[in-house]
């Protein structure tokens, strides 16, 4: 995905997050370490177990995880890829990282972004997955602070 | 097994109905999983009742039986989310009943067990409509005077955005918000209505009256509205739908059918008779938390216990207890307006149908 296109969304994010730091997962093979907010641009397909790589990338979170993936709806879109891309498949495992807060569809052709909802759909190149991954109750969040 | 299309299902129960042969399982069926609940409502006792609830083991031999006949389930309390287990008592359901909608009626109340289970819920009834009614009774602190729970208004405002977000990834996701109209606010239903829109944004909004019903312990509560105060309170709600008609033909279908609920519960209240054929027992059922089957929530009259009859709903269905029930509905012995039974009824009945066909076309 062009960069460019994730940079207003990230601003966004960063400032509902209060987000400080961002690390910015292109490959499984990246250095890890913490962040207030961990963004996986479409390295999901690359991971063998994808499902326990975004729970290691989620413990690395402190405040949100953003899932960037292909878009499986697009027209003609094939393959793995593809499938390991579908909400379907995803958001049971995000929703046991967190709260799954946003879901858009996003790097839309240029003359396309303004188009119906049902035909932007068919013509993101990707689509994102904002998941709030702080502690809900103040309670949780004491518990979190004394496990660190 | 295959499903019969509805149509022909629905022509089978008027054909049971009038004949006392071919009986077919229901259409409609509630799940109650439980009694036990935090609230204490003025307008339910029902937290008094304690029995020994089914367990998901035993729900599991349950549903097999039912053959996949319930197009519409409804998963009731209590407050359902005591259990644990809610997930997969809902698991089951959608596999081995495989209805079209799954509706939960909810208090909010056990707000971490809701936000730990409800994405698991939605989750397992991926293919059906799973719809979330809120219970909004009043706005505020009144609200949660009436319920008998502390912080309950707040607290469903948190599980209203939660389920916003669950329809993000979970577009089969409906939030409904539904008002009990009892003596203690249905002068002010109007109010209610449109400040719970305004705060919960709901996609659908459903009003019941509060009547005296064997399940919820309320025989003798003095909670029912007057005709004239509850015609008020329904005369807003049918204003209101018909200034803000849906172009979505199934949204316009439920609005339409709603148009013609208020009208036959506000008719039933006056008149304390049937005005049309009553269907419970037919094509709408109630599973008790202990197993007992009933026609339905209102007289709560055991047809017999599914834990008696190796948990085979048929067997209770088509016993001599069940026969003898749809005896004395048939014979006009009562009259309710519960909506849950009423929207099959309405489905039966062949001029409240061309009603709500009129309707949707505007005519």
């Amino acid at each position: 995905m062009k960069t460019g296109v994730v940079q207003e969304h990230l601003r966004r994010w960063k400032q509902e997050y209060e987000a400080e730091s961002v690390l910015h997962v292109k490959s499984p093979h990246d250095a890890l370490e913490a962040a207030d907010l961990v963004m996986v641009h479409d390295a999901l397909g690359q991971a063998g177990d994808w499902r326990a790589y975004l729970g290691k990338l989620a413990g690395l979170a402190r405040k949100a995880l953003v899932v960037l993936v292909p878009n499986p709806r697009r027209l003609l879109s094939i393959g793995r890829e593809a499938a390991l891309g579908s909400t379907a498949t995803l958001a049971p495992v995000l929703w046991e990282l967190g709260r799954v807060r946003e879901h858009a569809y996003v790097d839309v052709p240029w003359g396309l972004d303004r188009a119906p909802a049902s035909v932007v759909v068919r013509a993101a190149r990707s689509h994102v997955f904002v998941v709030d991954v702080r502690p809900r109750t103040r309670q949780a969040r004491r518990r979190m602070l004394r496990t660190a | 097994m295959r499903k019969l299309p509805l149509v022909t299902r629905l022509a089978g129960y008027r054909v049971a109905h009038a004949t006392g042969r071919l009986q077919q399982l229901p259409i409609n069926l509630t799940v109650s999983v439980t009694y036990s609940c935090p609230s204490r409502c003025a307008t339910c006792d029902i937290w008094k009742k304690k029995v020994d609830d089914l367990s998901v083991d035993e729900y599991g031999r349950i549903f097999p039986t039912l053959r996949k006949v319930p197009v519409w389930v409804t998963v009731s309390g209590g407050d359902q989310f005591i259990r644990g287990d809610l997930d997969e008592v809902v698991r089951l359901i959608r596999t081995q009943i495989e209805p079209s909608i799954v509706n939960i009626p909810m208090n909010g109340v056990i707000v971490e067990r809701i936000f730990q289970l409800l994405p698991k819920i939605a989750h397992n009834t991926v293919g059906a409509q799973l719809v979330l009614n809120l219970s909004v009774d009043e706005i505020g602190e009144a609200h949660d005077r009436i319920r008998g729970a502390e912080r309950n208004f707040e607290k469903l405002k948190e599980v209203a955005g939660l389920i916003h977000d669950l329809k993000k990834t979970y577009p089969h996701v409906v939030l409904g918000v539904h008002t009990v109209i009892s003596k203690l606010n249905v002068a002010r239903i109007p109010d209610i209505e449109r400040e719970a829109r305004a705060i919960f944004r709901p996609d659908s909004y459903i009003a019941e009256v509060a009547e005296n019903r064997v399940e919820l312990g309320t025989m003798d509560k003095d909670i029912t509205p007057t005709n004239a105060d509850f015609r008020r309170a329904i005369d807003h709600l049918r204003n209101v739908i018909r200034d803000n008609r849906s172009g979505h033909p199934v949204a316009r279908l439920v609005e339409s059918l709603r148009l013609e609920y208020y009208e036959l519960a506000a008719r039933i209240l006056e008149e304390k008779r049937q005005i049309i054929d009553c269907y419970a027992g037919w094509a709408s059922a109630h599973l008790a938390p202990d197993g007992n089957v009933w026609g339905c929530c209102v007289r709560a009259e055991s047809l017999g216990n599914v834990r008696e009859h190796g948990y085979d709903f048929r067997a209770v269905w088509g016993g001599s207890r069940a026969d003898a029930f749809r005896a004395s509905v048939r014979a006009h012995e009562c009259a309710c307006p519960l909506a849950n039974a009423s929207y099959t009824n309405l489905l039966l009945d062949a001029p409240s149908l061309a009603r709500v066909a009129a309707n949707m076309a505007g005519l």
